[in-house]
């Protein structure tokens, strides 16, 4: 088995005129729990449907489980454990039913493991799935994704139209889950607190690009904003992985978040003005620094 | 279960009451008509005819794949390790058997009941004969045409829209009148389904109504099926 369990190269997909994918390389490798952020329109869920064959590239390739999508998507689709965004179920079956429907569907299905995970998950047999609330959909669907003891599990906005409280229990549900299984999660969000905590990568997508992708903890690490009180003739486009700079009009300090902040580097940013101080960034921040940082596109002091 | 048998249950119990309501309906109508005799039993017969022809076909054509598509159910459908052509295969078997059965016991019930009469059997049975190829035929092209439609009532116009070319077909029959190799073609009724109802009279050009519907039906079964594969991308 190949070290990486998702292998994207440079993948395009359009719908009609617009260009939902427009090169998208990723490797996602085993074991791991990989988040895949990015706003809402900016390609996740093409990606997704793209990589269970749901859809046809125009160009580039997906390999799943070593498996090429385009050939093989009934065989990627047995393989994987996916859960859509705000999934829609057959509300006229019972969740009885609805577990027997799609487990004839998947031929390793788990009847046992099932069992234990419809008790872990509170769910009563006989209910109608109409009448499920959407914390208790979103954990059928979670137990329908894991009935047939995928390698590999694609949680698309898992949480979308859930409470707080309910998504953070549906969480620990499910990482504790499969962390315990040894499955690897492609865990789609927008909403980065969710990740944060749980992802080993991330990779940010933006306008169908993906415009960073490293580990959590070096992408904790590697971007830092930096208070300066700068020279007046300094210019910010000269810095090397500039992704934001803030100027406060009345303190005159700039506060700039660079990518890569290596020791060289803070030394070249201290020529243009005093280091106040190093701030680290939550994911959040590192996020919008990477999506909507204007890169120094201001006049100079 | 196997994964064709649990296309079929779902399918069959998706369109359950559809089903029971059609057969109840125009069995009623046919049952109580010629029991009662409030009519005569041509009218009766022509009554269920009317609703099995034209409107069983809409309010099934409306159910499979419309109405998944109204309650965004048909994505977790697609998402299943299952080729969607067998899911189309699935559901247009599962409509034909739903339009076609009431029309098969309503002409049961018109036999026993009314067999030699006012009509003979044989008339009844012909009548009948005609309204099961009609009405699957009817079935297949809304469910074709209506595929990328988002609501039942959408899918529905779409088949009232269907039934309205042929008709202005079949009244424009004027200019449809072809002769090929000496032969008089009236292509209004080898086009529409309604050719099916010359269906023993001498000018009726049943033969060739059903090659060529045969033909018609199935490159739009072929397609539909082309098109309902489409689907997981519009739904996006």
């Amino acid at each position: 088995m190949n070290e990486y369990v998702i292998q994207i190269e440079g993948l395009h997909v359009r719908y009609g005129k617009y260009e939902a994918l427009g090169g998208v390389d990723l490797n996602v490798p085993k074991g791991s729990i990989f988040g895949f952020i990015g706003r809402n329109g900016a390609g996740k869920t093409t990606t997704i449907k793209t990589l269970l064959g749901l859809l046809t590239p125009r160009a580039g390739s997906c390999r799943v489980l070593g498996l090429d999508v385009q050939k093989q998507p009934l065989e990627v689709r047995k393989r994987v454990g996916y859960m859509a965004e705000d999934q829609q179920m057959y509300g006229w079956m019972t969740v009885d039913e609805i577990i027997r429907w799609v487990g004839s569907f998947y031929p390793p299905w788990d009847s046992t493991f099932v069992s234990h995970l419809r008790e872990v998950l509170q769910l009563d047999l006989k209910q109608r799935v109409k009448n499920l609330s959407k914390g208790q959909n979103s954990k059928l669907a979670l137990l329908l994704a894991l009935g047939h003891r995928p390698q590999l599990v694609i949680l698309d906005d898992p949480t979308l139209g859930l409470d707080p409280i309910a998504r953070k229990e549906f969480l620990r549900y499910v990482i504790s889950l499969l962390q315990n299984e040894g499955v690897t999660v492609f865990f789609s969000s927008h909403l980065l607190y969710e990740i944060e905590p749980v992802a080993d990568y991330i990779a940010i997508l933006d306008k169908g690009r993906i415009i960073k992708a490293d580990k959590t903890i070096d992408l904790r690490e590697s971007v830092r904003k930096l208070i300066i009180e700068p020279n007046n003739t300094c210019d910010w486009r000269q810095i090397q992985g500039l992704l934001d700079v803030a100027v406060d009009d009345g303190t005159r300090h700039a506060s700039i978040t660079v990518e890569d902040c290596t020791p060289e580097k803070k030394v070249n940013i201290q020529t243009m003005g005093k280091l106040i101080r190093e701030v680290p960034l939550n994911l959040d921040e590192i996020f919008e620094a990477y999506v909507i940082g204007n890169r120094g596109e201001r006049k100079p002091l | 279960m196997s994964p064709t048998k649990a296309l079929f249950w779902k399918e069959w119990r998706q369109m359950q009451w559809r089903w029971i309501f059609s057969l109840a309906m125009c069995c009623t109508i046919v049952f109580v008509g010629l029991k009662t005799r409030v009519l005569p039993d041509q009218m009766i017969i022509l009554f269920s005819f009317g609703i099995s022809a034209f409107l069983i076909p809409l309010f099934i054509a409306m159910g499979l794949v419309a109405e998944e598509r109204e309650q965004d159910s048909l994505r977790m459908q697609l998402k299943l390790p299952v080729a969607a052509w067998k899911v189309y295969v699935v559901k247009m078997a599962i409509g034909t058997l739903a339009v076609a059965i009431p029309a098969v016991v309503c002409s049961i019930i018109a036999l026993l009941m009314a067999g030699n009469r006012e009509r003979t059997s044989a008339d009844i049975i012909r009548i009948y004969g005609f309204v099961i190829p009609f009405e699957i035929i009817f079935m297949l092209w809304t469910v074709v045409f209506s595929l990328k439609r988002k609501t039942q009532w959408a899918a529905a116009l779409t088949g009232v829209v269907i039934l309205a070319v042929w008709v202005f077909l079949i009244i424009c029959d004027d200019v449809f009148l072809l002769e090929i190799w000496h032969i008089h073609w009236d292509l209004s009724l080898i086009i529409t389904p309604f050719g099916f109802l010359e269906a023993g009279s001498d000018k009726g050009p049943w033969l060739e109504t059903s090659v060529a519907q045969g033909i018609l039906a199935a490159v739009l079964f072929w397609w539909g099926m082309r098109r309902f594969a489409m689907l997981t991308r519009s739904d996006k």
